[in-house]
């Protein structure tokens, strides 16, 4: 899976840290920092929750074109 | 202060990985459990029976449990399929475990063993395929008042 960059920009517009919107939206750094990564997929329901914390939608931070996910299969 | 008493300390994430480590830790003792009995006839020459009866227990519970959760469920398995030919091959394969087993365990003459092993091997042969024929039975059932349930609700929201 890609890295998440869209969340990191979003974050950092907000100036806020990966431990500090972790603890807003009642996770650990480490699911934050995995989400970020792209080690770990979240439910929809944590995703519009930390879409709700930055103020961005679902597409904003989770969707992705179909181009850019059949170059991640290759 | 807490804000609800049965709250989980864990978050999906860290949720996910405790299933999978409670997934491998229950298949650790299912496949320890048979291992230590298998150990155990072995040791004895199949005399104590009673040993295991303990281990056994456990076995049986683990495996009922399984069994039963995943039939309420309307799961079988991830490749197998519940029709036969594959309960057919599945009960011949433990037939032949059984009959091996045996013959290995028992510490008694080879034309007593090679009798007793023939008999457990059908024995546990067409249990197991009745056993496995009536799981699937039951599953299909299952399958059949689970989706048409799925049905009724679709209707309702309309």
């Amino acid at each position: 899976m890609a890295r998440n960059i869209a969340i990191k920009v979003a974050r950092a517009e907000k100036d806020m840290t990966q431990k500090a919107l972790a603890e807003a939206v009642g996770i650990s750094r480490q699911t934050m920092n995995a989400i970020e990564q792209g080690d770990y997929n979240p439910t929809i329901r944590l995703c519009r929750q930390i879409c709700r914390v930055l103020g961005k939608g679902l597409d904003d931070l989770f969707w992705k074109e179909q181009e850019d996910d059949e170059e991640e299969e290759k | 202060m807490k804000k609800r008493k049965n709250k989980s300390n864990l978050d999906e994430r860290q949720e996910q990985r405790l299933l999978r480590i409670e997934r491998n830790a229950c298949w650790l003792a299912f496949w320890g459990l048979l291992l230590a009995m298998a150990v155990q006839m072995v040791m004895s020459r199949g005399e104590d029976v009673r040993g295991v009866a303990g281990e056994w227990i456990v076995f049986m519970l683990l495996a009922c449990y399984m069994m039963a959760a995943c039939i309420k469920e309307g799961i079988w398995d991830r490749r197998l399929r519940p029709d036969w030919k594959t309960n057919l091959i599945a009960s011949l394969l433990a037939g032949v475990a059984v009959a091996v087993f045996f013959v290995v365990v028992l510490d008694w003459e080879t034309e007593q063993k090679i009798v007793t092993a023939i008999v457990m091997f059908f024995m546990t042969f067409v249990s197991c395929y009745i056993l496995l024929m009536i799981s699937a039975l039951v599953y299909k059932k299952r399958v059949e008042k689970l989706e048409s349930e799925g049905e009724e609700e679709d209707v309702g929201n309309d």
